[in-house]
């Protein structure tokens, strides 16, 4: 998994024991990554800021696909719930702020060896960088849902809409592309068509307004089946992230269609006669001049469905299937299972999941409410990704703290 | 309640601290190999400011000429700056004057004789030239004055200008007045106003009360009304006149020989060479010219060959040009003197890898006195050149010949030139001449100062594959070369904040006494390719 792992996690989370309070504000922060072919330990090399050997680099090139795909998701969010009859009100509702950045993509094993090792081993070859993509997005949110809950409590439902400020956008898409270094190095050929998109450069800062736009989310639990049985089951049906994002006329739009043999600037004039240097690549030639327009990009929409059926005990388990409209990312399936304590004040869940941007992870998440006012989720997407992080994809990490009042 | 409120902070610190973003990024090394640079040699490259001839069988025949003497005009005559006074005082007593009254009336011209010796002008057209007028009024009415040059004409009309000079103030101060006009294209008649004069202008200067003044106006003795004319930059575009009969010295001096300033050391040898001067007479002046020596000198040796010939110490009469109606005005008169391995050491002279050729001349002017009758002429920008012109087939050999080059690379434009690692350049070599080449490169500081260099073992780039064609050394093909020149960290840094990058190239026919011969079709073709680790990130 790399992507929202859709977990609603910004809503405040009302503790078990709340009783009689109307309000309620939470903090939560989450990150993951994955990819089918980057290691965890690769990763963490980035995050730590520290210097990738070679070995490290050889490691990880062994473990690539011809395309391999990476995703990187990254939020936190404050937000405020308000019920108006505590414990018996049908309707609640949230405010959330949300700043959330994502990085996706695919990418070739050429393209990888390229950006971590040079040409050089290409000499007398052709690195092939086709179908390479590679998206980075940043906005921020101000969330408005609503949620009802019928009168026999059975069901709730949640509809959310959301105001967009989109901070940036980086989008490459390489759809061809090739370069050749001849064996001597004594000259290169590029040939690419790709396009490549980015919001207004001049603001950069955290914030800043380089476009605009709305979304939408909905959520919907139904227990089914006869209510007086010991065995209950929720169906959880979510939806988020309908939405997009236009961001403003100066942004700027390059159309790449480069055929080009380069051997060097000819030195002739300059060997002879101390005179000028000719035939110098200039980026107008390579990538060709911005145009600048608006560009309109729609948010990775998230779909979850999922079964939960508790039993009479302290155990409950279930399934879902997440899928997203990211770039060549995988549905996901997940099977899980949970205990709580008989005073439900702590729960923990587990379980396996196969999907995404990565391989098979395996979840954990656990809840603790101390007291009738204060609850803490946490947990991670992959707790093997901590546990052996060089033979392992896919890593992430989550946790709200909320308060009741 | 606190136990949880301080729980819930530590939290939100350490959400807060994985958001910051760090200070230092992941950081790598990567291989970059590209090529740098490529050239493409012919012998017009390696030689300069000359110009190379193809022979019928294709080798190839080197033409180099320099002008190294010239004799300005203005050698021979130029104008001195010159002042005409012309001044009115009134004669006698007081004097009560209406308006329009002249005090300076129309009477004889001035005549003023430029101070110049042993030269007879009688004629000028004037290329440039300013007239500088001073006019100083004490009467207390405007006075209206009029400059004239009766012998400078432009288009058939007389130089002639009026001006209105300001009443004085009051008795005690005069009234100043400048104006400056210009001469340029005026022709003018240097011989009086009866023709009978030489070296002269002649001017006239009217004065009177401006006739719109109100009232008469008393004139005391002291009262004047002057004009001071400054003649100054007056040059010629022609002159015609006796120039007289003089000696003039010219050098010795040296003049740039640029064909081998590339060459640093090492030494050639010629297998022939023709060399000539010319002598081109544009004055309409007979005079007579002695080469008193002429010689070359290689700055870097030091070394001088004076040469020998016949021409040197003996005088050469040169005859007038003729005026022509046509473009140019004047038909020159020309003499050849032609050296080669049969009349002088003229192959000694280049062989010497002159950077100055050298000169010591004396020129008598009119040696036969005033023989065109005030005639003689000239155009100020002809006078006397004298050219070299070098003509040798490119048969030599050449023994550790170093020639350096030097390459302004601005190395300052590279962004992130610190993440350029160690590496090594490879130049890959095909040459068809018959000579090897061996390169070696020097980083120069802003100071001058070297700072590092590249010098790999073997360093050479081989000839072309040789034989013997006619007594001759030939290349029949091209070879392939290929020079690695590893760069360590402090090399690549040298190379990256220098200057300056001086390319030196050893060249050798290893030949001697045989002479190689050099083909239109020989060519060096040089591809210069980067092979360095770049850090990625910090």
């Amino acid at each position: 998994m790399a992507q929202d792992p859709i977990l609603a996690l910004y809503r405040p989370h009302w503790s078990q024991q709340t009783n009689g309070l109307h309000h309620s504000i939470s903090f939560s922060g989450e990150y993951n990554a994955g990819s089918d072919a980057i290691t965890n330990s690769f990763l963490n090399s980035f995050y730590k800021g520290i210097f990738i050997a070679a070995t490290s680099k050889t490691e990880q090139e062994n473990r690539l696909l011809p395309s391999n795909r990476i995703g990187i998701y990254a939020t936190y969010a404050g937000s405020y719930c308000w019920r108006p009859n505590a414990d018996s009100s049908n309707w609640e509702f949230v405010i959330a702020y949300r700043d959330r950045q994502t990085l996706f993509g695919k990418f070739s094993s050429d393209a990888f060896k390229l950006a971590f090792e040079g040409n050089r081993p290409f000499l007398g070859k052709t690195a092939t960088l086709d179908n390479t993509n590679l998206t980075n997005l940043h906005w921020q949110q101000i969330q408005f849902e609503a949620k009802y809950y019928t009168p026999d409590r059975k069901t709730d439902a949640v509809i959310g809409f959301s105001i967009l400020n989109g901070q940036q956008l980086q989008e490459i898409n390489i759809r061809r592309a090739s370069l050749f270094t001849e064996q001597n190095g004594t000259a290169l050929d590029v040939s690419s068509s790709a396009t490549y998109y980015r919001s207004d450069t001049a603001l950069t800062k955290t914030g800043s307004r380089n476009g605009s736009g709305t979304s939408f989310n909905f959520r919907f639990n139904t227990k089914m089946g006869d209510t007086t049985s010991p065995y209950r089951q929720l169906l959880t049906f979510i939806v988020q992230d309908i939405g997009f994002i236009r961001w403003n006329k100066n942004s700027e739009i390059y159309s790449v269609d480069t055929t080009l043999h380069f051997t060097g600037v000819d030195a002739s004039a300059i060997l002879i006669n101390s005179g000028q240097l000719t035939g110098i690549p200039n980026s107008d030639s390579l990538i060709g001049a911005a145009q600048n327009g608006q560009i309109i990009s729609f948010l990775p929409l998230g779909v979850l469905l999922r079964y939960t059926l508790f039993t009479p005990g302290q155990f409950w388990g279930g399934i879902d299937a997440r899928a997203w409209s990211y770039c060549d990312a995988l549905p996901q399936i997940s099977m899980f299972a949970g205990w709580h304590t008989k005073n439900c004040h702590f729960s923990l869940t587990t379980g396996a999941a196969w999907g995404g941007y990565s391989r098979l992870q395996f979840p954990l998440k656990i809840v603790w409410e101390p007291c009738a006012r204060f609850s803490m989720l946490a947990g991670t997407n992959n707790v093997i990704g901590y546990l052996v992080p060089s033979k392992t994809r896919g890593q992430g990490l989550f946790v709200n703290l909320s308060y009741a009042f | 309640m606190k136990r949880t409120l301080i729980l819930l902070f530590t939290c939100i610190s350490l959400l807060q601290f994985n958001a910051c973003k760090r200070d230092t990024g992941p950081s790598w090394d990567v291989g970059i190999v590209l090529p740098l640079a490529h050239a493409s040699l012919s012998i017009d490259g390696l030689l300069t400011d000359s110009l190379t001839t193809t022979n019928a069988d294709g080798s190839i025949k080197l033409v180099y000429s320099t002008k190294f003497l010239g004799l300005e005009t203005d050698t021979l005559f130029k104008f001195p700056d010159t002042t005409v006074a012309n001044v009115f005082h009134l004669p006698v007593g007081y004097a009560n004057l209406a308006p329009g009254s002249f005090l300076i009336p129309p009477s004889t011209p001035t005549q003023t004789e430029f101070n110049v010796s042993n030269v007879e002008i009688v004629m000028g057209i004037l290329s440039d030239g300013l007239m500088t007028m001073k006019f100083k009024n004490d009467i207390r009415k405007r006075v209206i004055v009029q400059y004239q040059i009766p012998c400078a004409t432009l288009n058939s009309i007389p130089f002639s200008v009026t001006f209105l000079i300001p009443a004085a103030p009051d008795s005690l101060n005069s009234s100043i007045a400048n104006n400056t006009v210009s001469l340029a294209g005026y022709t003018i008649d240097f011989t009086g106003t009866n023709n009978d004069r030489v070296n002269t202008i002649t001017t006239l200067f009217t004065a009177q009360i401006d006739p719109t003044e109100i009232g008469n106006t008393t004139i005391y003795p002291s009262d004047t009304v002057s004009a001071n004319s400054a003649f100054s930059n007056i040059k010629p575009y022609y002159i015609r006149g006796y120039f007289g009969n003089e000696t003039i010295q010219i050098g010795p001096e040296e003049t740039s020989f640029s064909l081998f300033n590339q060459i640093q050391s090492g030494s050639i040898g010629l297998d022939s060479l023709k060399m000539s001067i010319g002598i081109t007479n544009y004055l309409g002046m007979d005079s007579r010219l002695t080469f008193n020596g002429i010689w070359s000198r290689n700055s870097n040796t030091n070394q001088t060959v004076q040469l020998n010939n016949s021409l040197i110490g003996n005088p050469i009469n040169i005859n007038r040009g003729v005026l022509t109606s046509s473009w140019l005005p004047v038909i020159p008169s020309t003499y050849n003197f032609t050296f080669d391995n049969s009349n002088s050491n003229a192959k000694a002279l280049i062989e010497n890898l002159p950077h100055k050729l050298g000169f010591d001349v004396t020129l008598v002017t009119n040696p036969l006195g005033n023989v065109s009758g005030n005639n003689d002429f000239f155009f100020s920008d002809y006078g006397i050149e004298a050219t070299l012109d070098v003509e040798m087939p490119l048969n030599l050999f050449a023994d550790q010949l170093v020639i350096t080059d030097t390459v302004i690379p601005n190395f300052s434009s590279i962004t992130f030139k610190e993440n350029i690692l160690k590496g090594k350049l490879t130049l890959i070599a095909a040459n068809s001449f018959p000579f090897d080449a061996a390169i070696d490169l020097y980083f120069i500081d802003v100071n001058g100062n070297t700072i590092g260099s590249l010098v790999s073992q073997p360093n050479t780039i081989n000839s072309g594959p040789v034989t013997l064609s006619g007594g001759y050394l030939v290349s029949t093909g091209t070879a392939n070369s290929q020079l690695t020149i590893p760069l360590s960290e402090s090399q690549t840094s040298d190379m990256l904040n220098c200057e300056k990058i001086v390319f030196k190239a050893n060249f050798d026919t290893n030949s001697n006494p045989v002479y190689a011969k050099i083909f239109a079709s020989n060519h060096l073709d040089i591809n210069l390719s980067a092979d360095f680790d770049y850090r990625i990130g910090n």
